[in-house]
């Protein structure tokens, strides 16, 4: 029954409540006992720092969202694995080949990405 | 019976008001943030129905995966955001008349909702404590819905030539370091002897 | 494992493109050696394909069929993509986007065009889609250096995911409804007094309506065409359109054969919605990619006119107006691959002025091509068309063909319009001489076939009405 699976989740939901409490517990007790004396000067530059010029956020490298898009790939790849590792017993040999084909295209593309280059950073 | 209600409430609660934080925080990377707390409320939801591996992968893939996708994205695409949000107010009457017809769509369909007598209801699901929904998943996934599997492989093989053909740019005249071409290289390719003579010299060709 | 000869094809071509991108990434300047390679590839895999005719069976537990409509739309979809590499000739080198990858993204976007017509549930036709659509997507934005081609490529990757998200949102309802992906199962649990099944339905002939670009889901399509290199802009308008009308086909009439009544009223909106603003709006047109783009706009309302008889003939007449729609565009597309001045590849229709004196064999072919596209007889889209009229009066549907004959009365003045600037207008410098063996090739057998149709109309006949009797 579902309640029944449920009740293995329990923990984790204590853990979860437990730890959201805490979380606000903190925030609330220093917001309770901390001294507070806002001043702008507080935030400004230090001495002979300068004001930013500029947003601190500034243009990325496309080479940082290629890399991401292909640990997403891979990541998914690895998503098809679970069930697969967990149910090959029942499966048989046309559920392994089928993962061992699944596999081979990806290491195609592997290979080509590799060879291509995608792989190095400069 | 109450605690299940209890959390359900509390999960759908935070996965709704974090994803009308998203579309109206005015820092996008703070909205990227509340896509995460949105997406991990999701899978709890998904763990709470009973489907496990839906609400893991959930986790796996959408935070782990897109987030940092979004944040690149955020961050690469350096668009001005206040100059975004000018023409709010011109839109407003157009997206609210959008998600008015939506809604009323959304109402008609669970007005309407007739199940076939052989359906089941969702706090009926029987969960065999022998076959886990991972298993169950991939008891069917890899042998009667091979073509499907296969055909995943192959997106993602396109999705991957995609990337490297639409963002990856060889540059010209790098120096690269080639470690099989260093260590294979002999003290004859670097070193040349000459015998010199006296007042001929010697000329090198390079 | 009974089931592997029967999808060989498409085994074939999941091999061949991944061996493919191997030795393209090995090799170094591959790209017309696997160029070639593929164009023989693509039509090796036709007498596969064919080898299964009169072959009409299910698979992957009825989730896959395979039968004389799939293996026809097949054959047109190889076609099609076997002639979008013929006859792009030296264009893309000209243009230095000379990638192999463009060869394995059009193998790859084949193989889920033929997921698509074959599939026989929503979970595969999305697949199949997503399949297509996404290499399409990165086809269109393949010239790098050209700001056009990577606003298009964006452009049609928004509007495409939206359109799937809605495509998906009706599998979800009629899921929910009816309890299966499978067609069989929907046709067998569907119930017309659901509204929220009839919800499905329209978000999943909304879908599939941006696929096939017809209206009033096509705003991409002008801007995509345009902005796209020329030869991916061809492919896009011969085989996506194909198997995009393949699936409207399956999914209409294996899936909601029952709900004729409901679906009608939206194809006859949409069909009669495409053929006049595919008439209409490519008027005031001046570049000739966009005027392509609004004569395809309309072509699919044509076709899709032929749906909405929901008859047998009205489906083997939009079979065949689908062959005669890819031979034309062919044809049209190989001529404007004709028309580059210093290495530039004229858009401009005014252009083409004086290019009967310049280039006599060029015209006449573009000329026979553009009133088969208006449809004068006795050329082949006369023919493609009265197969349309006829099986919509032989429904009664008297409206829709009046509105049919208007709007191609409409659309035959910006083709007319085209060949007077050919022959009446002033004229403009020499085209460059590019034409190579493949362009030549494509050219004339398309402008014969197109020519000569007449003599023989009764073999397409029966072929496509050999394929619409899978849906008796």
């Amino acid at each position: 029954m579902l309640f029944d699976f449920l009740r293995d989740y329990a923990t984790i939901l204590i853990f979860l409540f437990i730890s959201i409490g805490l979380g606000f517990a903190f925030i609330i007790v220093n917001f309770l006992f901390s001294p507070s004396n806002p001043d702008p000067e507080k935030l400004s530059a230090y001495e002979c720092g300068f004001e930013a010029f500029d947003d601190a956020r500034m243009k990325f490298d496309v080479r940082f969202y290629l890399v991401a898009i292909l640990f997403i790939i891979f990541d998914l790849e690895v998503a098809f694995l679970f069930p697969w590792a967990v149910s090959l017993g029942n499966i048989g040999l046309l559920g392994f080949w089928s993962m061992m084909f699944f596999l081979f295209i990806l290491t195609v593309g592997f290979i080509y990405e590799w060879k291509k280059g995608a792989l190095d950073w400069e | 019976m109450l605690a299940h209600a209890l959390v359900f409430y509390l999960f759908s609660f935070i996965a709704i008001s974090s994803s009308l934080a998203v579309i109206s925080s005015k820092n996008t990377v703070h909205a990227v943030f509340f896509l995460i707390l949105d997406f991990v409320s999701i899978s709890c939801l998904f763990i709470m129905m009973g489907a496990e591996y839906l609400g893991m992968l959930t986790l796996i893939v959408y935070v782990g995966a897109v987030a940092v996708l979004f944040l690149f994205v955020v961050m690469m695409l350096n668009v001005n955001f206040k100059d975004l949000r000018t023409g709010f107010l011109s839109y407003l009457p157009f997206g609210l008349l959008i998600g008015i017809v939506i809604i009323i769509e959304l109402g008609m369909m669970i007005g309407t909702w007739k199940y076939k007598d052989s359906f089941i209801k969702t706090s009926e699901i029987q969960i065999s404590s022998k076959v886990s929904n991972t298993e169950a998943l991939g008891n069917v996934l890899y042998t009667d819905f091979i073509h499907y599997f296969q055909i995943s492989g192959i997106i993602l093989l396109v999705a991957m030539i995609g990337a490297i053909l639409l963002t990856f740019r060889q540059k010209e005249n790098l120096k690269r370091q080639d470690i099989t071409k260093q260590v294979s290289r002999e003290r004859d390719d670097g070193v040349l002897l000459e015998e010199v003579e006296s007042f001929k010299g010697v000329k090198l060709n390079d | 494992m009974i089931e592997l000869q029967n999808i060989f094809p498409e085994i074939f071509l999941t091999l061949s493109l991944l061996l493919l991108l191997i030795a393209g990434v090995f090799l170094k300047n591959s790209f017309s050696l696997i160029k070639k390679i593929t164009i023989i590839l693509l039509l090796i895999c036709i007498p596969l394909v064919y080898v299964n005719y009169d072959n009409q069976i299910l698979i992957f537990n009825n989730n896959y069929s395979i039968n004389n409509f799939s293996n026809l739309l097949k054959i047109i979809i190889l076609i099609s993509s076997a002639f979008s590499l013929i006859f792009t000739g030296q264009y893309l080198k000209r243009l230095k986007i000379e990638k192999f990858e463009y060869m394995i993204l059009i193998l790859c976007s084949t193989l889920g065009m033929f997921v698509m017509v074959s599939t026989n549930n929503l979970i595969g036709l999305y697949l199949g889609i997503e399949l297509q659509s996404l290499s399409l997507y990165v086809l269109s934005s393949i010239d790098r250096n050209s700001l056009k081609s990577s606003e298009s490529g964006v452009k049609y990757f928004v509007l495409g995911a939206l359109s799937s998200g809605l495509f998906l949102y009706g599998c979800s309802l009629i899921y929910g409804f009816t309890g299966s992906t499978n067609y069989l199962i929907i046709n067998e649990n569907f119930t017309v007094e659901n509204i929220g099944l009839i919800f499905g339905l329209v978000f999943v002939i909304v879908g599939l309506a941006f696929k096939v670009s017809a209206v009033p889901f096509h705003m991409w399509t002008p801007d995509v065409y345009e902005g796209s290199p020329t030869a991916v802009t061809a492919f896009f308008a011969l085989a996506p359109k194909v198997a995009g009308m393949g699936a409207f086909i399956q999914i209409l009439f294996v899936a909601f054969g029952g709900a004729f009544a409901e679906w009608k009223t939206i194809i006859i909106f949409i069909s009669v919605a495409s053929m006049i603003l595919g008439s209409v709006a490519a008027i005031g047109q001046t570049n000739i990619k966009r005027l392509m783009a609004y004569s395809s706009i309309g072509h699919m309302g044509y076709g899709l006119a032929g749906l909405a008889t929901g008859s047998l003939s009205g489906i083997s007449a939009t079979l065949s107006y689908i062959f005669i729609y890819v031979v034309m565009n062919i044809a049209a597309f190989t001529s404007i691959l004709f028309f580059s001045r210093d290495k530039k590849y004229c858009e401009d229709i005014r252009d083409l002025g004086g290019l009967s004196k310049n280039h006599p064999v060029v015209a006449v072919c573009f000329c026979i091509i553009l009133f088969s596209l208006a449809g004068i007889p006795p050329l082949a889209g006369f023919f493609a068309k009265f197969y349309i009229f006829k099986s919509v009066i032989e429904s009664e549907m008297y409206i829709l063909a009046v509105i049919g004959l208007l709007s191609s009365v409409i659309s035959a003045f910006y083709y007319l319009r085209i060949i007077k600037i050919m022959y009446f207008d002033t004229e403009q410098e020499k085209f460059d001489d590019i034409s190579g063996l493949g362009m030549k090739f494509s050219l004339f057998s398309s402008s014969f076939l197109i020519l000569f149709y007449f003599i023989n109309p009764s073999f397409l006949v029966n072929i496509t009405e050999i394929a619409s009797k899978v849906f008796n």
